[in-house]
């Protein structure tokens, strides 16, 4: 502790107060401080956040793809199970090494606020597979897997009494107690499954924001102003690919162009990062098991809340962000940890949160809720 | 504005703090607490307000001993949108703030626990990320 000369004005009460100035090393008295993921800001900011996701730079972009640069998918669906030990991704994965992050769900209120859409009827996954994710490749082994996986889950998910369900309780509504319509279902077709190989892209293998959706636009509506409105359009992209802020600030993420409608998202392979890695060992492999996590969780928060103004708490947290690395109940499955069985296939999936009763305001509902994985 | 520990700086903060709490004044002392007080033993004097603002809205209270409330948390959240600071274009970021408010009333010892889970979107935190604790001597 360091001492100091003392002047008559202040003794009496600077000393008391230097003491406490020194028992309080770094101290920050101000707010404009930024620490962590935390940032300044003003509580003007918070007013709005419908029509915020605008990007002009959007608009004069004119797509050039060859077809050469994209591959459909095949079809097939079936489950890919895939034992451990193996290389997921670059990162060599023991047997019996899974140690399961688990999170804590935030069961504060998520409120509606009155007449902002949600996504009714069936809604169509528009993927792009960015990256190495080649079906032909004999140094990707895993791409394919990855693929198939993903889909087998997006395709079941939402049968009766699963996991989409939760979903289906979301509405939309211009009144309060009146309900307009609510969220439907997700619908795959391999017409709308393609890959972009990196290396032959102009968008190469770091991506920002802007490319994501530049992506998304060239692969699905390159010629027409508007994208399809009942459209989900998720970038995946593979372990090599660099996005910006991808494993220190987001594992994934949606959002809304207020030009084209399009409902788009992004998530990258978790096996290129530890910060989206569940697990080291998963019932399937470990990057795709995680990853699909992440799908559901931006899926989830894109139907019922895809111009980012309908259902989120006061706390700024959507549906999947609230139960975000919780899973209820898990049991060992592949060396690692499962929480949900579709068929034959164990699934490491995030819960979401399931509404309970409502509380009606004026221009809001709120909903009480609890995470839950169907 | 961020402070530093060394003696000028101490220097500072006790001339704010007088120019705060004039001598022929009995206002309640207010101690702002942020993340630069984790794992640290602050002083206070009993009857001070103490007001904690963790910058993340995923941070959640855990533990409170021999601090009495004053209200709710009040979490501040910086919505996604381009005029959004670098890093909370996306909803779900945890960009913003939660500000805790107590008053030291009993002497002693003290403490105040938080937690989170989530440190942006769909994103972990890792093992630091993940506590704050601050403990308070009260005189």
């Amino acid at each position: 502790m360091r001492t100091f000369s003392k002047t008559r004005a202040g003794v009496l009460f600077s000393v008391p107060m230097l003491i406490l100035a020194l028992s309080i090393p770094n101290q920050a008295i101000a707010d404009d401080q930024r620490q962590g993921q935390g940032q300044s800001q003003s509580q003007g900011q918070n007013d709005d956040r419908a029509n915020t996701q605008q990007d002009n730079s959007f608009r004069n972009d004119q797509p050039n793809f060859s077809n050469n640069r994209e591959q459909t998918l095949e079809s097939g669906m079936e489950p890919v199970i895939i034992q451990p030990a193996r290389q997921d991704g670059g990162a060599l994965v023991k047997p019996g090494s899974a140690a399961l992050y688990t999170g804590a769900a935030d069961t504060s209120s998520i409120v509606y606020r009155l007449g902002a859409p949600v996504m009714t009827g069936t809604q169509s996954i528009y993927e792009v597979w960015y990256g190495s994710w080649s079906i032909t490749s004999a140094a990707k082994p895993t791409a394919k897997a990855y693929q198939t996986f993903t889909n087998n889950f997006l395709s079941t998910m939402a049968s009766p009494g699963s996991y989409w369900g939760i979903n289906n309780a979301y509405y939309q509504s211009t009144k309060a107690g009146v309900n307009s319509g609510s969220v439907g279902n997700p619908a795959l077709s391999p017409a709308y499954q393609k890959i972009v190989a990196a290396n032959t892209s102009k968008y190469g293998t770091t991506l920002s924001q802007s490319s994501i959706y530049k992506i998304v636009k060239d692969a699905f509506f390159p010629t027409t102003a508007l994208a399809d409105p009942n459209g989900i359009y998720l970038v995946l992209t593979s372990s090599e690919v660099r996005v910006s802020g991808f494993g220190t600030q987001f594992c994934g993420w949606h959002s809304y162009n207020s030009t084209s409608k399009a409902k788009y998202s992004f998530v990258g392979d978790p096996a290129a990062t530890a910060g989206c890695l569940a697990q080291s060992v998963g019932p399937n492999l470990a990057g795709a098991d995680s990853m699909l996590s992440v799908v559901a969780h931006e899926l989830e928060e894109t139907v019922t809340d895809p111009q980012l103004n309908a259902w989120y708490s006061t706390n700024g947290n959507e549906n999947g962000d609230k139960c975000a690395w919780t899973w209820g109940t898990t049991y060992p499955s592949g060396g690692g940890f499962a929480n949900i069985k579709i068929g034959t296939t164990d699934y490491l999936i995030q819960q979401n949160f399931k509404l309970g009763s409502k509380t009606a305001g004026a221009g809001i509902d709120t909903w009480s809720g609890t995470c839950a994985k169907s | 504005m961020k402070i530093q520990g060394n003696s000028h700086i101490a220097v500072l903060l006790a001339t704010t703090l007088f120019i705060t709490f004039p001598l022929s004044a009995h206002a309640t002392p207010l101690v702002k607490i942020s993340e630069s007080s984790n794992s640290q033993t602050v002083v206070v004097s009993k009857g001070s307000k103490v007001q904690i603002t963790l910058h993340s809205t995923y941070w959640a209270s855990k533990k409170v001993i021999n601090l009495e409330a004053t209200g709710t948390p009040v979490s501040v959240p910086i919505m996604p949108g381009p005029k959004a600071p670098q890093g909370c274009q996306f909803a779900g970021t945890g960009c913003g703030s939660v500000t805790w408010s107590f008053i030291a009333t009993k002497t002693g010892s003290a403490s105040f626990e938080a937690g989170r889970t989530s440190c942006g979107e769909a994103l972990k935190c890792t093992a630091s990320q993940q506590k704050f604790k601050v403990l308070f001597k009260i005189k």
